[in-house]
């Protein structure tokens, strides 16, 4: 069998939204940040998902069900908190919170190999990093405003339109 | 006039932040391809500190 490489995996996120499966994803996270900026370490790819509007009973939970469900029948197993594709952990992650939403539905349109991959806007990455800070998430932050990718007037007005509070040194 | 070992080091730090733009401005293929590198790197490191989680495996995938 021929060798698997990112860009097949990339290639199934992006039919899972043509098949409906999800309205719209974003990269997000350390894989996100690597198209923006120098590469870091990272074991997973993490993306943030919208569900197709459905009614839902009073009361339910939305799950990420349908995700698993697809995956599952092209053979893509869940462990744990991940779903391997071709060898890749991939974490989907709710995209309804405010922040998240507002990231995939700007998500910035890259080309991987001829397959389009919506990846969350540099901007939003670098507040994603201040809603859990931890040493790493700060440094992957930095790594972001300091690559040049980072309108920092954009950064400023969306810190203040979802209530974070930028370190001195990010602000414009 | 600067002090020679402010200008010395104003350079150093010039120069390194340089070398993270043109790293961070790297076609994508090469930056996934460092990415899977590092991951090989890193892992029996991480695993002889019994610190791997099981999903902490390098990718075994082409860039």
């Amino acid at each position: 069998m021929e060798p698997r490489s990112l860009q097949d995996v990339f290639r199934i996120l992006d039919e899972m939204q043509s098949e409906a499966v999800v309205e719209r994803f974003a990269v997000v996270g350390a894989v996100a940040t690597l198209f923006y900026a120098e590469t870091i370490r990272t074991y997973d790819l993490d993306v943030a998902v919208l569900l197709p509007a459905e009614p839902s009973p009073a009361g339910t939970i939305l799950t990420l069900r349908p995700v698993y469900d697809w995956l599952r029948e092209r053979g893509f197993r869940p462990e744990r908190e991940h779903v391997r594709i071709h060898d890749v952990p991939v974490q989907f992650l709710s995209g309804d919170p405010p922040l998240w939403r507002d990231a995939v539905e700007s998500a910035r349109e890259f080309d991987y190999e001829g397959v389009k991959v919506p990846v969350a806007p540099p901007e939003h990455l670098v507040l994603m990093t201040l809603e859990a800070p931890s040493p790493r998430r700060r440094e992957r932050g930095a790594l972001l405003v300091e690559s040049g990718a980072v309108d920092r007037l954009q950064l400023g007005r969306l810190a203040a339109r979802f209530g974070f509070s930028l370190p001195e040194a990010w602000r414009a | 006039m600067p002090d020679p070992r402010t200008a010395e080091r104003n350079r150093t730090l010039a120069a390194k932040f340089d070398w993270h733009r043109e790293q961070a401005r790297l076609p994508l293929r090469e930056k996934f391809r460092i990415l899977l590198e590092l991951q090989r790197q890193d892992a029996p490191i991480l695993a002889a500190r019994g610190a791997l989680e099981p999903w902490q495996r390098p990718w075994r995938i082409e860039p």
